[in-house]
């Protein structure tokens, strides 16, 4: 018997998606809550939540009025006791584990991910990073690098496999704020400049990498665009990368618009690198009424997806054949004028 | 947001096609602005209809010895698409050996032999093969008096037909009765 929780979002006109109702299934029983819906009293809940909050809380304590709200993504029950003192409580997603943690742990990388800059914020690091992780990548570099932590040696490999830079190192300006200088040419410490002196693509997947070096086992990582700035062999050269990710069982969700990534990603699979039960395919587009649709391929062993729903590939083949057709005609003018 | 299909994509069971090497060779090449252009479409075609090219390892070396750089694009692009059957080259030693046997000295054994695996490939799939070797075909409908299978092979050139061949492909390979060698 398997849990789990369902949310139902609805869009009205020019509002933006809201979240409705949130199902939690137990085994064979499942209870929905929808936003507004309200109980007078404790008997008046789902079975299943009835019984949860009676085995957590003394029963004077539950006598009542409950009404649903919505706490951020998910649906909470709040309820006012005798004296009008109010408490919320996490109503379906607590019954089904952890799964609030696994979103509040999971690491995010827009692909909008900001200027290099000449010094960058210190910020606290704990567990969790809220918000767009690349705010705390210089952080996390800066604790790697005074506590001479082997995550630093992992960061300066990938950007060595990248050929981005040979190393890293932080410099602490004040207290609130650090440098970050890269090093272009191996074992010449002098060498090495701000990351503001760079090519843009240090910058840009440097965050990418760090969240990569710092994931841990089952954590959930979500980057956006991770090519952004990257040569073509760069973004060949990272997909062999995140597949060492997944490997290290790092549940990655990445967006891309590189095939040259997804190339290398295939590659890793029919090379035995990866496993292809690790590796999924979502290919997002829009129907006639333009609603998004997601379609979803599995790969095998060659790393094959088999056939795609959007002309991602087709591209450039169209491409270079538009241009040998294009030589072609010039080459046949210029022989009828010669 | 909708979810079209689940986990399994299945991969498409579409017509399987020979694509002889010389097809491989001169789509992209600028030797011949016609021919290039003539088997780029056919190439092209065959993606865009999602049949299947149909290989085995020794073809494949071939292939890889003759294919221009956009040839080369395409042959990815296919198996990344899992478009790409591959014939065990077993199949064809019962065929070699009954061609060796031949004991007409003018047969064309030796040329038949060296391309044994176009037309073995085709007979093991379903007998289709887009070539621009003439010859290849004429020593065919030869062969074909003693191993009337090979006549059942469905034929298209590029250079030669045109437009034709990469709309026939478009349209799936579909069985045509002109385009059978035992109507040549």
């Amino acid at each position: 018997m398997r849990s789990g929780l369902t949310l139902e979002f609805v869009r009205k006109e020019n509002k933006p998606i809201e979240l409705r109702q949130q199902t939690t299934k137990l085994g064979s029983e499942e209870f929905s809550l929808t936003v507004g819906g309200r109980y007078q009293s404790l008997k008046d809940l789902p079975k299943p939540l009835r019984m949860y909050l009676s085995s957590m809380f003394p029963s004077s304590f539950l006598d009542a009025s409950y009404e649903v709200i919505r706490e951020r993504c998910f649906l909470t029950l709040a309820f006012t006791v005798k004296g009008g003192h109010f408490y919320t409580f996490p109503a379906g997603q607590s019954l089904v584990g952890d799964f609030p943690r696994v979103l509040q742990s999971m690491i995010h990388l827009p692909g909008l991910r900001g200027n290099p800059e000449r010094t960058y914020a210190i910020s606290a690091v704990g567990a969790t990073y809220a918000g767009p992780f690349q705010s705390y990548a210089a952080s996390i570099i800066d604790g790697w690098y005074e506590q001479s932590s082997p995550s630093l040696a992992t960061l300066n490999h990938y950007l060595q496999d990248l050929h981005l830079a040979s190393g890293i190192m932080t410099r602490k300006v004040d207290e609130t704020q650090v440098e970050l200088r890269v090093n272009r040419v191996a074992g010449q410490n002098s060498s090495f400049v701000s990351i503001a002196d760079v090519g843009m693509a240090v910058s840009q997947v440097l965050p990418v990498l760090v969240a990569l070096a710092t994931a841990k086992k089952g954590q959930i990582v979500f980057i956006e665009q991770p090519e952004l700035h990257l040569h073509p062999r760069a973004q060949l050269d990272l997909a062999r990368i995140i597949c060492g990710a997944v490997e290290r069982g790092i549940n990655l969700i990445i967006e891309t618009h590189s095939s040259l990534l997804l190339l290398g990603i295939q590659t890793s699979i029919a090379e035995g690198v990866i496993d292809a039960k690790n590796v999924a395919l979502h290919w997002f587009g829009r129907d006639t009424d333009g609603v998004t649709c997601v379609e979803t391929a599995a790969v095998d062993r060659d790393g094959s997806f088999g056939d795609w729903p959007e002309d991602f590939g087709d591209i450039s083949l169209e491409a270079e054949d538009k241009y040998l057709t294009a030589v072609e005609n010039a080459k046949a003018k210029q022989r009828k004028h010669a | 947001m909708r979810r079209r299909s689940s986990a399994n994509m299945p991969k498409l069971r579409t017509k399987k096609i020979v694509v002889d090497t010389n097809v491989a060779r001169s789509a992209g090449s600028t030797d011949d602005a016609s021919s290039s252009l003539h088997s780029r479409k056919a190439l092209l075609a065959i993606l865009e209809r999602r049949l299947t090219l149909v290989l085995s390892p020794c073809f494949e070396t071939e292939w890889k010895r003759h294919e221009s750089r956009f040839s080369h694009s395409w042959r990815v692009n296919m198996q990344q698409r899992g478009l790409i059957f591959w014939v065990d080259e077993n199949e064809f030693a019962v065929l070699g050996r009954r061609i060796e046997e031949i004991e007409d000295r003018a047969f064309p054994k030796k040329a038949l032999l060296k391309d044994l695996h176009v037309f073995a490939c085709a007979l093991a799939t379903n007998r289709v093969i887009v070539s621009n070797e003439s010859r290849l075909k004429r020593h065919l409908i030869r062969l074909g008096s003693l191993e009337s299978r090979v006549l059942l092979i469905l034929w298209a050139s590029p250079i030669v037909e045109g437009d034709a061949c990469s709309g026939w492909l478009r349209g799936g390979a579909k069985h045509e009765r002109a385009r059978l060698l035992s109507q040549a």
